[in-house]
């Protein structure tokens, strides 16, 4: 589910940076004014854990795959809306850095989307208010699957609208949410079970560890983001409502019988692709390429300098690793002397 | 150099893991603490630098009083080495570890990089300074995780099983370092050969007091005395 | 006050050796700095443009030959490429056919070149990346981020993740090493049998984390890990990162 920097626009990726970085930003203002550095070692152990953890294989019942713990609610249960999206933050920033688990443009799309819905939205949303401080079994059963799944989901929505606003994608938004959505149904159930049965064991045997981590999100927060996620859905229907006619149209066919939907929605697409061409680099070629071959002067591609294009990068690529290897070797010769 | 008066410590269930214990040290001296497991020789040093505070009773380091406002103090005073050193050394450089105490006691930059470099260059860790911790060998940890202990300069050293681990070859450079060492010493150890190496006296604990008190060869040697312990002799002794 | 003892050479090698140091990259910031910059400007090569994105493949190119760095990890991890990445990249291919090229009497279609074009894109970011963060050390990585303004927090917490994941990883490995002995078939290896494991590693987890914050007050903790101040930005970082940004636009312009 980590997003690569090859499927997202520079404006996507930059974008979302912004928004994870505040968030980030402001997550460690609300960890730094508790003044409580016991926590500390926890969150950076509970990270080390994070990793370890997803190296334990379990199979699945009844379907003899195999599947591992993903960790996002689990940490928020222990460390709090905050420091447990901190953690996940900084293990997705080491899994990028080191394992290119997720590009490094696509790290604020990642956080946003694994660390941002455990932490701020199913664990006090949903977790909390279901399983609430001392929960039986049963409570903690409902909260942990209902959390887990709904975490998922949410995130693997936010793909697909990253994903579409990016524009690198042919996948019509209904197909892709239908692929997407099922199987992410189903690593949910998965996360919450395994959830589940880690915190179950905890609560049998050190019952006293699971003291309620502070599970308030500041109101005036909480506001902002309920506003902001308003404005963003608003914003994507009308988006989609034009440029995509295949998914919508088919579901509102399915729905009520017509097949006609918004027109209003053909300025807003205007609109937004004049704004991304200004803000691209060069004008970006997003729509898709006419039916005709070599001479057709709308395609996109232009087949003539292509080939010539393709020589040109070839020459630049032997340049640059022939530079590299003399420079190389020059730096292993000095140190050798 | 230690006064503990009457020191009384029980685990929230109840368990008491430490029952009336009185014990003076003086400067200089190398105290061995024994004991079997369970009998609260890590309950009891963990008092010494103030992670646990006296529940009945007193302690006091260099005729500082323990208590939540001397935290500081103590802190400077008795420098503890961890059982484990992957507790001990928690950055990303070993150079940053071993400055790492330094840089909180509010030294200059100079006087860091002065008595960090001097550390690591007794330790024989100077060329190693720049690796990450769990780039180092078991052994090699121990002694790094010795000179950032070391490195604060501090007036007792506490040791939790300083042996465990440790391969014979660096078991013994191990204690020809410790006993080059010119401060109060406390040894927690399972390793009696190590502490008949290294101290002077030896108490022995059990369920929480001390049942013995004493030369380290007469009771390292009384056979009986360990066996009431649930001990027995060090393994040179034994034959 | 010391024993003599010999040489630390002597003791058993640890792991890891020092890392080699990246050309005309300028200080670890700078260099994080116009990876970023890179990785911009790849990411802005509209999605059939197949010859500029082979061009940008020069810098990682160009790094791992002038750094010698670990080539055979980043091909490792070239092969394990992501299967979402290669999803999308199918689904282009299936979904645009309509043909845009003929190359002796071959039918390049729109999809496959935007196909192709994100399985190459997704090559080359990774390849960039890894050949930069593996030519630092990692605690020279979070100073750099420490001086491009991460918060305190962040940087304390990625110092000790990266400290303890190998301790960690090492402890599960060989609980999962004892439960697999055990095991016979698939019984013994459930969801709900693995559960209560993975319960035990998270307490053994946070009793380690308590043993780690008594060492951390022992020795004066009071927030941060490193006390001593980042570098503050040069002159010749800028000019590294203006320079770099200039070749980048270049190559975008040229091609």
């Amino acid at each position: 589910m980590h997003m690569a920097d090859a499927l997202l626009s520079p404006v996507v990726g930059g974008g979302f940076w912004v928004v994870s970085g505040a968030l980030i930003g402001y997550s460690a203002k609300k960890i730094s004014e508790e003044r409580d550095n016991s926590k500390t070692a926890l969150m950076g152990v509970l990270g080390a854990f994070v990793f370890a953890a997803q190296m334990i294989n379990f199979t699945l019942p009844g379907t003899g795959s195999s599947g591992h713990l993903g960790g996002g609610l689990l940490l928020a249960v222990l460390l709090g809306p905050y420091r447990a999206f901190i953690t996940l933050a900084s293990v997705l920033i080491i899994q990028c850095l080191f394992f290119a688990d997720g590009g490094l443009l696509a790290l604020g799309c990642n956080v946003f989307n694994l660390a941002f819905f455990p932490s701020f939205i199913a664990f006090p949303f949903l977790y909390r208010v279901i399983a609430g401080n001392a929960p039986t079994p049963g409570k903690l059963a409902v909260g942990s699957l209902t959390a887990a799944t709904a975490a998922l989901l949410m995130g693997a929505l936010s793909v697909v609208l990253e994903t579409l606003f990016s524009g690198i994608t042919e996948l019509p938004f209904g197909t892709f949410l239908l692929f997407m959505l099922p199987v992410h149904l189903a690593i949910g159930v998965v996360e919450g079970l395994v959830t589940w049965g880690v915190l179950a064991f905890v609560a049998r045997t050190e019952p006293g560890l699971l003291v309620p981590a502070k599970a308030a999100v500041h109101p005036r927060f909480t506001f902002a983001l309920f506003a902001i996620l308003a404005l963003f859905v608003g914003g994507v229907g009308s988006w989609f409502a034009s440029s995509q006619p295949d998914g919508l149209e088919w579901s509102i066919a399915k729905v009520s019988g017509s097949k006609e939907f918004s027109p209003a929605g053909g300025a807003v697409h205007e609109a937004l692709e004049a704004f991304q061409q200004k803000v691209a680099f060069l004008p970006d070629y997003g729509f898709k390429s006419a039916p005709e071959f070599l001479a057709n002067p709308e395609s996109p591609v232009d087949a003539g300098s292509s080939l010539s294009g393709i020589v040109g990068s070839l020459s630049v690529l032997a340049a640059a690793g022939t530079v590299g290897l003399l420079l190389g070797r020059k730096q292993k010769g000095e140190k050798q002397r | 150099m230690i006064a503990i008066e009457g020191l009384c410590f029980s685990w929230q269930d109840g368990t008491k893991a430490i029952d009336h214990i009185s014990l003076a040290v003086g400067e200089g001296e190398s105290v061995g603490i024994v004991g079997a497991n369970g009998a609260g020789k890590s309950t009891l040093v963990n008092h010494l630098n103030g992670y646990f505070l006296p529940q009945k009773g007193s302690i006091s380091i260099g005729g500082v009083a323990l208590n939540k406002k001397n935290l500081d103090r103590i802190h400077r005073m008795v420098g503890l080495l961890f059982q484990n050193p992957d507790d001990q050394l928690f950055t990303a450089r070993l150079y940053d570890d071993v400055a790492f105490g330094p840089e909180n006691l509010g030294m200059n930059r100079a006087d860091i990089a002065r008595v960090v470099e001097d550390a690591l260059r007794e330790l024989n860790l100077w060329e190693l300074r720049n690796r990450a911790p769990s780039q180092l060998s078991q052994g090699q940890k121990r002694f790094a995780s010795f000179a950032a202990v070391l490195v604060m300069k501090p007036e007792v050293m506490v040791m939790d099983e300083p042996t465990a681990d440790l391969d014979p070859k660096n078991r013994r450079k191990l204690i020809n370092l410790v006993n080059g060492l010119d401060i109060t010493r406390i040894t927690v150890s399972h390793d009696l050969d190590f502490i008949q190496d290294t101290c002077q006296r030896v108490c022995i604990m059990k369920q929480g007091r001390i049942t013995a008190d004493g030369p380290t060869e007469e009771i390292l040697g009384n056979r009986e005395l360990l066996e009431a312990n649930d001990l027995e002799l060090p393994l040179r002794l034994q034959r | 006050m010391y024993a003599r003892l010999p040489s630390a050479a002597s003791l058993p090698e640890g792991r890891g050796a020092p890392p080699r140091p990246l050309p005309f990259l300028g200080s670890d910031r700078s260099a994080l700095l116009v990876t970023v910059l890179f990785l911009f400007s790849l990411l802005s090569i509209p999605k059939f443009n197949m010859a500029e994105v082979l061009a940008f493949g020069a810098f990682p190119l160009f790094l791992m030959s002038a750094a010698q760095a670990d080539v055979k990890m980043i091909v490792k991890r070239l092969l394990l490429i992501s299967p979402f990445v290669l999803f999308m990249a199918a689904g282009n291919l299936l979904l645009d056919r309509n043909p845009v090229l003929l190359i002796s009497g071959l039918r390049i279609s729109g999809g496959m070149i935007s196909g192709t074009v994100i399985v190459a894109k997704t090559i080359i970011s990774v390849a960039a990346l890894l050949s930069v963060t593996q030519s630092i050390p990692f605690y020279r990585i979070c100073r750099a981020l420490e001086a491009l303004h991460l918060p305190d927090v962040l940087v304390t917490q990625l110092l000790l993740l990266d400290r303890y994941r190998s301790v960690l990883q090492e402890e599960a490995q060989s609980m999962q090493k004892a439960r697999d002995i055990r095991s016979f078939g698939r019984k013994g290896k459930g969801l709900f049998r693995t559960a209560p494991l993975i319960g035990s590693l998270l307490l053994r987890t946070i009793t380690r984390a308590e043993r780690i914050y008594r060492s951390m007050s022992a020795r004066g903790f009071q927030g941060r890990l490193v006390n001593r101040p980042a570098e503050k930005i040069s002159r010749s970082d800028w000019r590294t990162i203006g320079l770099w940004a200039l070749l980048f636009l270049a190559l975008r312009l040229i091609f």
